[in-house]
Parts: C-alpha cells; structure tokens; sequence
C-alpha cells in the first residue's frame, strides 16, 4: 500500500500523544494525496472500479474469506472476497491477471487477529491496463489483487428475523 | 501573572455530544452531555463526539469513553470512502456493540 500503510496505522493508534498527533497529519497528506491520485487514473477506470473506490463503504465490514476458482473460458482465475457490513453480506468478485498476493508487512499489538475487520484499501491502474486493489486488514494483513475486471454481488440472505420467528412459531 | 504584551491561553476543554452521521459521512453533534452519560449511550452502542480545539485532549477523552464503555478498543483515523468530513473515531476491537467514539482535530470537525 502507498497510502493508508499498516506503519502509518500503527502510529495513528500510537499512546504517544506526539507520535499520535504527527501520525494525524501523516494520515490527512495521505488522504488528499489518494484523492487526488484517484481523480488522475478515475478516466482509465470501470464504472465497477470507479463505484468500490468511490462509493462502496467497506470500512469495518467483517471479512469472510477469500476463495479462488478457476472458470473454463474465463480470461482468468476468479478471486471471491466475502465481507459482511452490518447485516449484508456482499462478494467482490475480480478476474485476475495474477495471483493474489496476501503479506503481513508489520507486526503490532494494534492488528488484533480474531474476526478481522477492513480497515482501508486503494486502488490503482498501470500503464498495461491491469488494476490492482490492496485492502489492509485488521489482523495486519494486506491483500493485494491484480485484475482485469470487477463486480459486486449483494446475495440475498434467504431467512429474515422475521421468518425465522414464523418458521419457529409453526415448527 | 502574565508579562505585558505575551498572550495566556486557557487550555481548550472538551465538551462531549450526543452524535449522528449525516448523508455525506459528516458527523452531526446534538446535545452537550457528561463523561457518564457518554459511557452509557456507547455502551447501547450509539455515536457520541468529543469536540473541542485540543487534538491530544479530544483524543484521551474520547478513549476513556470508550475503554470504559465498551474495553478493547482500536482507534481509526477518516478512511477515503467516507467523505470529506468524516472523524476519527474509537470503535470496540470487536463489534457489538455498534457505534463510535468520534474527536474532532484541527481538520476536522463536528456539524
């Protein structure tokens, strides 16, 4: 990640009040230079691409897993994130140009490792074409996917509260 | 006592609020409440801010609210995707309950 960096979250959540306050500044340089790096690759990006970086909120949503699986006639391999933000849960769903890329680039105490959470992530384009979106996780991890196209899938959750208590009641 | 011609500044206290988050990631102050009061609505999981002009002190006080509401917490700073006017914020290492912690810094402030 060149941005939101598991160094610069760490010094955000640092007890030193010095270390905490530069870290603050850091992270608002790293905020207006993100927004003014996607508004210089927004025109090379898909209307899918252009909506995760700019509208789809993922910030604290629970992350699920990832699964890879090969599609005959597919350009690529498929990655399938599964996150849950509140009640809804989504799948991202990317054709891969390369395998996914998965390190923990910093230990902290801060990256807590049971039911990791997304934290922050970025997107970008090369000069071939290829995206890339890196997600920092709060176990510390930082995925890392290199893809060829994207979309979002909301899957219904077939049970609401609602028919869970009709079902109980007639059960 | 002071010297002629220097200036003395109180230090900035924090005042907490009630919160709510507006359409554009913006957080919307509402009510003036106390330290225990803050601790309660965390604990039923709504927002509550701490605003005032002393970024180290809106921060402690805004993780003391949260270490006693709800324990192990972890601190965010604004995340892209949330608006222009979004804030830092306390959140529980592991949800429920919901809501945040909110403080206002220099850049950033309550609506």
């Amino acid at each position: 990640m060149k941005y939101f960096t598991p160094a610069r979250y760490v010094a955000f959540n640092a007890s030193d009040d010095g270390v905490a306050n530069r870290a603050d500044e850091e992270w608002e340089q790293a905020l207006s230079d993100y927004r003014k790096h996607v508004r210089r690759i927004r025109g090379k990006l898909p209307t899918s691409v252009r909506h995760l970086g700019e509208k789809l909120c993922l910030h604290d949503a629970e992350y699920l897993g990832m699964t890879k699986i090969s599609i005959p006639g597919s350009p690529g391999d498929v990655a399938i994130l599964s996150v849950r933000a509140g009640h809804q849960p989504s799948l991202l769903v990317y054709v891969l140009a390369a395998e996914p890329f998965v390190s923990r680039p910093l230990e902290a105490v801060i990256f807590e490792t049971t039911h990791p959470h997304w934290l922050y992530d970025e997107i970008d384009v090369g000069e071939d074409g290829i995206l890339t979106h890196e997600i920092l996780l709060s176990d510390g991890r930082v995925l890392k996917l290199r893809f060829v196209a994207f979309d979002t899938l909301s899957p219904q959750v077939a049970l609401t509260s609602e028919s869970k208590v009709e079902l109980s009641a007639t059960a | 006592m002071a010297k002629a011609g220097t200036v003395t500044t109180e230090p900035s206290v924090p005042t907490i609020h009630m919160a709510s988050l507006g359409s554009s990631g913006e957080v919307v102050k509402g009510a003036t409440i106390t330290e225990a009061d803050a601790v309660i609505e965390r604990q039923a999981g709504r927002d509550v801010v701490v605003c005032g002009l002393d970024l180290s002190a809106n921060r402690q006080l805004a993780g003391r609210i949260e270490q006693s509401a709800n324990g192990p917490w972890r601190r965010c700073p604004p995340h892209a995707s949330a608006g222009r006017n979004s804030l830092p914020h306390y959140q529980p290492q592991s949800r429920p309950p919901t809501g945040h912690t909110f403080y206002e810094t220099p850049h950033r402030k309550a609506q």
